[in-house]
């Protein structure tokens, strides 16, 4: 057994520690052979006393043996009489048995099964902490046969009440893992549930699950996305800086692109976006145009604090989060923070540098402020030194370059000698990047030639040649001057550089080169070998350029090296003599000899180290390393086209029913019933309940007294029942005959009642029929063309119909015809007497213009106003009911569900300081004198928002805390829904084309193509209106925006392909761009 | 994530060894005579792996003090247990000091006679919302120990120019408050001043430098950060014990505490006359402590003669350097040293490089200007006012770093 177990560990133990190896490696050999001798007799003694009654022995034992671990020496022997104190009473004895236990169990996997009952005892222990170490050591113990039992504790622990039993699970998970790959279903399971809890303890461990198990699986984190980014400042820091990692990959994978393809490498962005609406503003013009999902956009905000972390790991991730998924324009902010984190310990100041580095050379303008921050210090490491000059190199700009040249004189003259030379590349480097001062660093350079130490020559040459290559129209002057620099300088490399340059060049300085040779002929014997051979390369070059004054030098030069002493130099000459110098021996190649000494030579490019660097994600080792670290997830391109941001919704009709008890019953009411009802059940009294509600609701919103007129108004309400029981229709997504018939013959019901005189009810109920049937679609087809005929005579009719009404009406309807089309048009069908009477009576309708129809039921999405955390036990959720607000009519009503949390009474709730931008109004609620501990109420409020999506800001006060709230409305609850029939829609539309016209082509999946399914996602994002359609294949969609009431007109056009037109006419252009941002993966989703 | 967790001394022996999974590459810190290394070949958060790894010898230095091979051999099984609970798997976690202290002690772990309360009390504090305080802590006398601890750094050119200068402060904070008080601290912070209305403003031309501009500040996990955020208040439960509150960064008018004019010439090949002069610049009221400064002699050095005014100066062989050390001095005063230096001739032609002159100093006030404007303390369940805590407010402005 024992030599079994050697056979077992000692492998073990070498590949696990590298260093280790080595380390055995320098002692080891000394007395290995008396070492184990009496490492033998000294385990003899440990049995003993590990099998002594005291602990105070056991414990001594212990430690030796562990102290024996921890220095690699094998006590795998000892492993019987060690297990038997796992059950000891002893903590500290426990725990060091633990140690060993998690050490030696894999290679003793039976006498180890002998400890698993102790840990299967103490999963069940009351006390959280030995439950969470008892499933820690457990899922240490690397033995395959108890990988069910493990499974079976983490299964149980991640139900356990303690969240810290409960994280410790999902410690566990990675290590069942990693010993037994097969169990990652299950795992997953595990991981799913794990995820959704709420404990921010449990939060970080889980994500450092999933990352090891499965982080393909995005499809998990999509319903806890949002609760992971709001929970993501309290976690403790380790799990942050994983938690932020993986979002970034989830955020890569489910959103657009933030950035615009235009931006290029230098953020010519930054400078014309100053604020978000002018950056708003500015991409409505633009032909591309993008939103930011919301989600996108919380996980941004959320992160934002913790670059005030203390720890340099958060920092650096939240860093690299910016730069990978935000805007261009926003990655600005991260720099501040990370110009801080240069401040901490050098290990941290490397990895931290090499990042700026990358981003540097992308972005200029991030770190050019902080220039000064990165000046070498003569107390920096070289490593860190030499990250710095490259930063600097990178942010060098026609600005600034001669502060930096200033500083990098006095770099050049450090005593580090490496970092001089580096400081000279990066001269030259910024010599050519910059063109204004290639002369000056020229100059600068030529000047160093004479500086007294030779690398600094060597390297100042290096770089004035590779210069002097890149731009070889202009040097001659240099030459000349380096040709004279030639009497004084003494090091070699720099002498045999200058040589190269001149013999390079010997065209452009006919009357030096040949001068040049002639002098060095005569020091040729006292020269550098590496001189030697640069002088016999010019000799041929100028032999073969200008052979009448060379001929004989070469020949005397190529003499003197027929004899060197170096046989380099001697093998050169022979080389030379045959290629260059005719005689009868000389081959094919010698006609060439020109072409192979004076061929173009490549310029060097002088580029950054770190150019390559940035396909690698910031922050982590593969980008610290430059290669492939194992595990390196690549960074997926944006797609081209989000997927659902719904799968993110959390179940919401839950959290509605939980949240918004009060307010939220009324309008879950209809749909409840709907679903739940049977087919059979008669259409009618359903549209008819619904459009006795929408009929109230429409006449409290808009303050209109028009419900009290009979026909035309009548007609008013009927025209949303229709509309609105088609769209409920399409929610609940029944095909049923029966209802569709019933609905159609309610739509007949009303035809016959006015035939053809208003076209919306018909419409609608065809919408509905599209979806369920086809035989009564011949008839609506049929019902349909008498209607075309009318609306044409309709038309004909309008102009001339005017001086017949009575004046009052008559000029009111005049007046408000041109700005957009009364949604109410007056029949035409009543006599001309009634109709004058009718507009009478409508004169306050007319006034607001368009008529507010009742919304279209979406289930209701809660946001949190305020988490109970951050509000000492007071918790706020608002959402939009989508009615109109009772405080205003410019004002969107906004629904707050106030809960207490804690175990106190919450006294005096009120709303304190508001902080709105200019022109948003609030209507408040009144305080609420206390809340009882778990108690909860909704609130109503109203906010003008004035159609942009600007954040209303606000204190939440209670008696002795207030709380800073914000309220950011999705552009799609600034709309109130409109009833409006198709040629209203078509005529209003025909005014608001060209700049009020954006459009987009989105692709959807097949099963989207559903008119219910595409009605039911535009009023998801949306609150507006249906109106109904003549041809199944466009859907229209009609609202008004809240506060200047301007009409907002939405068309999907199916094509064919699965392709769609998404087009949105309306003044409000920036409203509408965002929209179409909203409503495009909406649609284009699964 | 970590593969393993490894302690050497200088000599490449192992104290302690983790190993969590057979990973390669490392990365390694050190500490005097110790290198912490880890190893991983997983694709981490560099930073993260360092951090966490300084992190380990605060926590270390927080058990046992000064880490040396001598301590870390005596305390080994105390680091397995530390590594036990701050490292599981290759994971770090919640490694607050405060926290852990709560249940692994110096003297290992606590025996199993603990009262169920005390248990209790542990797990609330694992698990709870606020893993750095335990509930129920009681004093006598409620007191507070502010320490504003600054130091000033400075870039200078050959030419003397000050190329940059800034600040990095801490705010260090002592507390023995009974039970979980609320605190609210406030500074001469630019921007909260400004927002508190003209009233100030006003004062803030008179006086001149009122508030201060922090560019940058960090804080301890018990700050709300997004109070801090929003309102830029600063307010927090404090851990019990010294922790460190907050740390800030300010480069905008910052007083230099002294001033040191070198003087150096060459007189012939042999010898070398070095004069310095410091200036103090700050209120004439005030004492410095603790200066020291380091004139670097040339390596071939073989008798330095040195006359001072104030303090004692030696030149140290070893260091390379003429060490001069003053107790104390008052502001706006000026002391000189000037010194001959024998030289060895050489052949060496390179000419001496005259490396930078370091000075180190412990001023009380600080050189950013901050001051700490109040500390609030509330306590909302026991009986004690914000009148009743002693407040002690100290400033130390010190040298680099």
């Amino acid at each position: 057994m024992s030599s079994n177990s050697f056979a077992y560990s000692e492998p073990a133990g070498g590949e696990a520690t590298e260093l280790g190896q080595e380390a055995a490696a320098t002692i080891a050999p000394a007395g290995a052979l008396g070492l184990f001798s009496s490492d033998l007799k000294k385990n003899e003694d440990l049995k003993q006393m590990l099998e002594s009654s005291k602990d105070s022995a056991k414990l001594d034992a212990m430690k030796r043996i562990v102290a024996m671990i921890a220095k690699g020496k094998n006590a795998s022997e000892l492993f019987p009489a060690v297990v038997k104190n796992v059950a000891s009473k002893n903590i500290e004895i426990k725990k060091l048995v633990y140690v060993y236990l998690v050490r030696y169990a894999e290679d003793q996997q039976d006498l180890a099964l002998l400890s698993i009952s102790t840990f299967q005892r103490a999963l069940k222990d009351p006390n959280q902490l030995i439950r969470a170490s008892a499933l820690r050591v457990l899922s240490s113990i690397r033995v395959p046969i108890i990988v069910p039992i493990m499974m079976l504790a983490i299964k149980e622990a991640s139900a356990d009440l303690s969240p810290y039993v409960r994280k410790n699970a999902a410690h566990a998970i990675q290590k069942l893992y990693s010993l037994d790959p097969e169990q990652k279903e299950m795992l997953i399971e595990v991981i799913e549930k794990l995820l959704k809890d709420k404990s921010t303890l449990v939060a970080g461990s889980v994500v450092m699950a999933f990352e090891e198990v499965c982080p393909e699986r995005t499809d998990l984190i999509h319903r806890n996305y949002r609760k992971l980014c709001n929970l993501l400042v309290d976690v403790e820091e380790w799990g942050q800086v994983v938690i932020i990692h993986m979002l970034t990959r989830y955020a890569r994978t489910q959103f657009v692109s933030p950035w615009r393809e235009d931006d290029g490498l230098e953020d010519s962005g930054k400078n014309f976006y100053e604020s978000d609406d002018e950056e708003k503003e500015k991409a409505d013009q633009k032909k591309r145009q993008y939103i930011m999902d919301p989600d996108h956009r919380l996980l941004i905000r959320n992160t934002k604090p913790l670059l005030q972390s203390r720890n340099a790991a958060v920092v650096m991730a939240v860093a690299q989060l910016y730069w990978h998924i935000s805007p261009r324009s926003e990655v600005g902010i991260v720099s501040k923070a990370l110009v801080r984190l240069l401040r901490s310990n050098r290990e941290v100041q490397y990895v931290v540098l090499q990042n700026i580095a990358t981003m540097s050379i992308q972005r200029k303008g991030m770190f050019e402020p902080y220039l000064k921050s990165f000046y070498v210090r003569s107390t920096d490491p070289t490593m860190i030194k030499t990250l710095k000059l490259e930063i600097l190199t990178n942010l060098a700009n026609e600005a600034n370059i001669s502060t930096l040249l200033r500083e990098f004189q006095t770099y050049v003259k450090s005593q580090d000698k490496l970092f001089a030379a580096a400081t000279i590349q990066t001269v030259g480097r910024c010599a050519t990047n910059i063109s204004e001062v290639t002369d000056t660093c020229l100059s600068g350079l030529v000047c160093l030639l004479s500086n007294r130490d030779e690398i600094v020559v060597a390297e100042s040459v290096v770089v004035i040649k590779k210069l002097l290559q890149m731009q070889p129209a202009q040097h001659g002057e240099i030459i000349k001057h380096m040709a004279k620099l030639l009497d004084s300088i003494t090091v070699p490399v720099a002498r045999a550089s200058i040589l190269w340059l001149i013999g390079e060049n010997c065209e452009r300085v006919p009357k030096i080169a040949p001068d040049v040779l002639r002098k060095m002929a005569k020091s040729f014997t006292r020269e550098d070998d590496l001189v030697k051979l640069q002088i016999l390369n010019l000799g041929a070059k100028l032999y073969l350029t200008n052979s009448k004054q060379t001929k004989l030098l070469t020949q005397y030069i190529l003499n003197l090296g027929k004899y060197d002493q170096n046989y380099d130099i001697r093998d050169r000459t022979r080389f030379i003599r045959q290629l260059i110098v005719p005689n009868e021996k000389s081959g094919a190649l010698s006609k060439y000899a020109k072409k192979i000494f004076l061929a173009q030579k490549p310029a060097p490019v002088l580029e950054s180290p770190f150019k390559d660097r940035d396909h690698f994600q910031l922050g982590t080792l593969s980008h610290t390393l430059n290669t492939k670290a194992t595990g390196y997830l690549e960074l997926s391109n944006w797609p081209e086209v989000a997927p659902d941001p719904s799968v993110r919704n959390v179940e919401v009709i839950e959290l509605a029913k939980e949240w918004t008890p009060a307010g939220n019953a009324k309008a879950e009411n209809p749909t409840k019933k709907f679903y739940s009802e049977s087919e059979e059940e008669e259409g009618e009294e359903d549209s008819s309940e619904s459009s006795s509600d929408s009929g109230s609701e429409s006449g409290s919103e808009s303050g209109e007294d028009s419900s009290a007129d009979s026909e035309g108004s009548s007609s008013e309400p009927e025209t949303e029942s229709g509309s609105e029981s088609g769209g409920d229709q399409g929610a609940a997504k029944s095909n049923s005959r029966a209802k569709g018939k019933s609905d159609f013959e309610d739509g007949k019901k009303e035809n016959g009642k006015r035939k053809a005189s208003n076209s919306s009810t018909a419409e609608s109920s065809s919408t509905g029929e599209n979806s369920s049937d086809s035989d009564s679609e011949s008839e609506t087809e049929s019902d349909s063309e008498p209607r075309k005929v009318i609306k044409e005579k309709e038309e004909k009719r309008k102009p001339d119909r005017s001086p017949n009404t009575k004046t009052v009406s008559l000029l009111d309807l005049d007046d408000f015809n041109p700005v957009s089309a009364p949604v109410v048009l007056p029949t035409p069908v009543l006599s001309p007497s009634l109709m004058a009477d009718l507009e009478g009576l409508n004169l306050s309708t007319s006034s607001a213009v368009i008529n507010v129809s009742a919304p279209v039921f979406v289930p209701t999405k809660t946001h949190v106003l305020l988490h109970r955390m951050s509000g000492k036990g007071l918790a706020a959720q608002y959402s939009f009911p989508r009615q109109p607000c009772i405080f205003g009519d410019k004002m969107v009503s906004v629904q707050v569900t106030l809960n207490n949390t804690s175990d106190q009474k919450i006294e005096n709730i009120h709303v304190g300081d508001r902080k709105l931008p200019v022109g948003l109004q609030m209507h408040v609620f009144d305080p609420i004198d206390f809340l009882e501990p778990e108690g909860s109420i909704t609130v109503s409020m109203g906010i003008d928002f004035c159609d942009s999506t600007q954040t209303a800001s606000f204190q939440l006060c209670t008696k002795e805390d207030c709380f800073s709230v914000n309220i950011q409305p999705p552009v799609g609850e600034l709309l109130l829904p409109v009833a409006m029939s198709e040629k209203d829609f078509k005529k209003e539309q025909g005014k608001l084309t060209g700049m009020n016209e954006t459009s987009a082509v989105i692709i959807a999946a097949p099963q989207n193509f559903a008119p219910s399914v595409i009605l039911q996602k535009v009023v998801n994002v949306a609150n507006i209106g249906v109106v109904p359609s003549g041809q199944d294949h466009v859907h229209r969609f009609a609202a008004k925006t809240v506060h200047s009431g301007s009409l907002m007109l939405v068309t999907v056009e199916l094509k064919e392909g699965f392709t769609a037109q998404l087009i949105i006419n309306t003044e409000k252009t920036v409203i509408g761009s965002v929209l179409l941002r909203e409503l495009k993966p909406a649609l284009s989703q699964g | 994530m970590i593969g393993g967790l490894f302690i050497y001394n200088h000599k490449g022996e192992v104290l302690i060894s983790r190993v969590y999974r057979d990973d390669i590459g490392f990365f390694h810190v050190k500490r005097s005579n110790i290198w912490l290394a880890a190893v991983t070949k997983q694709n981490v958060n560099a930073a993260m792996v360092f951090e966490f790894l300084y992190k380990m010898c605060d926590v270390m230095a927080a058990y046992f003090g000064k880490i040396s091979e001598e301590n870390i051999k005596n305390n080994f099984v105390l680091i397995y247990e530390l590594l036990d609970e701050i490292l599981d798997f290759g994971y770090p976690q919640n490694s607050e000091t405060g926290a852990l202290k709560t249940f692994i002690t110096q003297q290992g772990i606590k025996s199993q006679h603990q009262t169920k309360e005390e248990q209790s009390q542990i797990t609330s504090q694992v698990t709870g919302q606020i893993g750095w305080r335990r509930e129920g802590i009681k004093y006598r006398r409620n007191e507070l120990f502010l320490d504003v601890l600054e130091s000033v750094n400075l870039l200078m050119s050959p030419q003397g120019q000050v190329l940059s200068a800034h600040v990095s402060g801490r705010v260090v904070m002592k507390s023995y408050l009974s039970g979980m008080p609320e605190c609210k601290f406030g500074m001469n912070d630019k921007i909260v001043i400004e927002k508190q209305g003209k009233g100030t403003a006003d004062e803030t031309s008179k006086s001149g430098k009122q508030s201060i501009a922090i560019d940058d500040c960090t804080f301890h996990q018990c700050v709300r950060l997004s109070k801090f955020d929003s309102e830029r208040s600063i307010s927090f439960i404090p851990p019990d014990g010294e922790f460190e509150l907050m740390r800030y960064r300010t480069t905008k008018d910052i007083i230099l505490p002294f001033r040191v004019i070198p003087l150096v010439r060459e007189v012939g090949r042999t010898k070398l006359e070095v004069k310095v002069v410091i200036k103090s610049n700050f209120k004439p009221s005030l004492l410095a402590q603790k200066i020291e400064v380091r004139i670097p002699t040339p390596l071939n050095t073989s008798g330095v003669q040195v006359i001072c005014m104030k303090g004692k100066a030696k030149y140290k062989a070893s260091e390379n350097a003429i060490v001069w050390e003053i107790k104390r001095m008052a502001g706006m005063k000026e002391s000189q040293i000037s010194a001959e230096i024998e030289l060895l001739p050489t052949n060496d032609k390179k000419k001496w490089a005259r490396p930078p002159i370091s000075m180190n100093f412990e001023v009380p006030f600080a050189p950013s200007g901050l001051k700490v404007r109040y500390l609030k303390v509330f306590e909302p369940k026991l009986n004690y006012s914000d009148h009743d805590v002693i407040r002690w407010v100290r400033y130390i402005g010190r040298s680099g770093i």
